[in-house]
């Protein structure tokens, strides 16, 4: 073995730097969004409360209070420590702190995604399964016409049909999304399509890999059936693999969670995010951003260290 | 006798190419036959279509009698009729799994009674003793192993299913003198009782010359 193997208390400092390190960087550029745009913050912020001609003096008086004076260093460094308190700024257009407006959108979203990623890792399990019990038979087969036709129909289509046809059918006008759990299912399986198909062909030529090992044939012969091998033996071989893209795969949940919630009036920090991009209120549209990179970046720290704890080989070596 | 395993003109294409054609042989209870020859003449196709894990493209191969490939699917006697060893031994243990569970998950085979956690942790210690690799723990993962321990205890979990027929591909390959030597005792010692046949395979004449009770030569 040429490259010296990290302990796993120093590789989990170096992924937890590595977190903090994208984390920096995301909020740098989320930050040059506010900087670069054109405009003067501080006269928006102003008309959004109703002061249409502010003056000068007004202006300038806003714009300490938005510490909007320095230079860009210092007003980095003081909306980065705004935003790690949770201060976001106010939305220009209603002049309310972003943060409440994201934090009251954002129970419907996670439970939307939530849902989401569990319809989703349930169905490529299941796809692949059935995908790697046959394969080149008809099944697999299938699971593959499936999970191309679901990659290639973007989900604001699949939302548009969806929506027709039950708005049609069930005429009983009938609440189809609210953000309660009740309504949730059309939305996620909408929002899950793409990643779930895409989740179910990795996993798939993982199960396919982990088959051509040894002790598959030897599990085999000595009478195991397709079923007791590929749960006992390929599975959890390609689990670990599994959980990894389906971590990732949340941050493509992230990105399509503003159609998807914009297409089902999904009352979300998605859509919140889209109509910010309408209006250019960009405080809102900036909270959205930094809040999806925390996530992400949340979500696949937690993925990394549970795919550690997961293999045992890695305990093995601590010990 | 009824032969254990009987192959009639077995043959083997891979694409255009092809791995083994037309053989025959006979393998009979307490026999060990030897397969030798130079690289790619289809040494290993041929233990893969003994074990039941291809299909041969022509001819037939036969279990005490009865066709092998019936149906869709290979038929065995019973499980773990023929056990596999195979010439990686790292990769034919799962590297998820501790020693006892590979080595005992013969006795998990279907139709048989299940014995508990417990109890199959004391049945691997036992057969550890057995083949004088009390050495080795039966809660270390084969990470934590020598490819020889590795290939030891793969070719004790092929004892432990009871089989009739081992069929070992190049058992001893990368290993030393003492090891291969410990490892052919373990396969002697199993068909020695009579109840088991074993084809092995291995490009060591000598080495093979013996064990093995007859040698054919592919090339």
């Amino acid at each position: 073995m040429g490259r010296r193997l990290l302990s796993p208390a120093r590789a989990g400092l170096r992924r937890l730097g590595q977190a903090a390190a994208t984390l920096l960087a995301g909020s740098v550029l989320v930050w040059a969004l506010l900087a670069l745009a054109p405009g003067d913050p501080a006269r928006r912020v102003l008309e959004a409360g109703n002061v249409t001609n502010p003056t000068a003096a007004q202006v300038e008086a806003k714009r300490a209070e938005l510490g909007l004076t320095g230079g860009p260093a210092r007003r980095y460094g003081r909306w980065l420590a705004g935003a790690a308190r949770g201060d976001l700024g106010v939305s220009w257009v209603t002049g309310r702190p972003v943060r409440d407006e994201l934090g009251r959108r954002l129970p419907a979203t996670l439970r939307l995604a939530a849902a989401a990623v569990g319809l989703g890792a349930v169905a490529a399990l299941a796809l692949a399964l059935l995908a790697a019990a046959a394969p080149g038979r008809w099944p697999d087969t299938a699971a593959r016409v499936l999970s191309t036709g679901a990659l290639v129909v973007p989900g604001f289509v699949v939302g548009l049909v969806v929506l027709h046809v039950v708005v049609l059918r069930g005429a009983d006008l009938r609440v189809i999304a609210d953000g309660r759990w009740a309504t949730v299912l059309l939305p996620a399986a909408t929002l899950a399509l793409a990643p779930a198909a895409a989740w179910s062909r990795v996993l798939r030529a993982d199960l396919l890999r982990a088959a051509g090992s040894g002790h598959v044939d030897v599990a085999r012969a000595r009478g195991a059936s397709t079923w007791w091998a590929l749960t006992r033996h390929q599975l959890p071989h390609a689990l670990v693999q599994f959980l990894t893209v389906v971590g990732t795969g949340v941050a493509a949940l992230l990105g399509g969670a503003p159609v998807v919630e914009t297409v089902y009036t999904w009352p979300g920090i998605g859509a919140y995010a889209v109509a910010g991009i309408a209006s250019r209120d960009l405080p809102v549209v900036q909270g959205y951003a930094l809040l999806a990179i925390a996530a992400y970046v949340a979500v696949s720290l937690s993925v990394d260290l549970a795919a550690a704890a997961l293999d045992p080989r890695v305990a093995e070596r601590r010990r | 006798m009824t032969a254990v395993v009987a192959a009639v003109g077995i043959s083997r294409r891979y694409g255009p190419v092809t791995a083994l054609a037309e053989l025959s042989l006979a393998v009979a209870p307490g026999q060990i036959l030897g397969v030798t020859g130079p690289s790619g003449v289809g040494k290993s196709t041929l233990l893969r279509l003994l074990a039941g894990l291809e299909r041969p493209d022509t001819g037939h191969v036969a279990y005490a009698g009865e066709p092998a490939w019936a149906g869709r699917g290979v038929r065995y006697p019973r499980p773990g009729y023929v056990m596999p060893v195979f010439q990686n031994p790292t990769a034919s243990l799962n590297p998820r799994w501790p020693i006892w569970r590979s080595l005992t998950e013969p006795l998990t085979a279907p139709g048989r009674e299940r014995p508990g956690r417990a109890r199959r942790r004391h049945l691997a210690a036992e057969w550890l003793a057995r083949a004088h690799l009390d050495h080795i723990d039966p809660d270390t993962r084969p990470g934590a192993l020598s490819g020889g321990q590795c290939q030891r205890v793969a070719v004790l979990r092929a004892l432990v299913a009871r089989p009739a027929l081992i069929v070992a591909d190049e058992p001893t390959a990368r290993q030393d003198v003492i090891t291969a030597a410990a490892t052919s005792q373990l396969i002697a010692a199993a068909t020695a009782a009579g109840t088991a046949a074993a084809v092995v395979v291995s490009h060591d004449r000598a080495w093979l010359a013996g064990l093995a009770h007859q040698i054919v030569d592919l090339a």
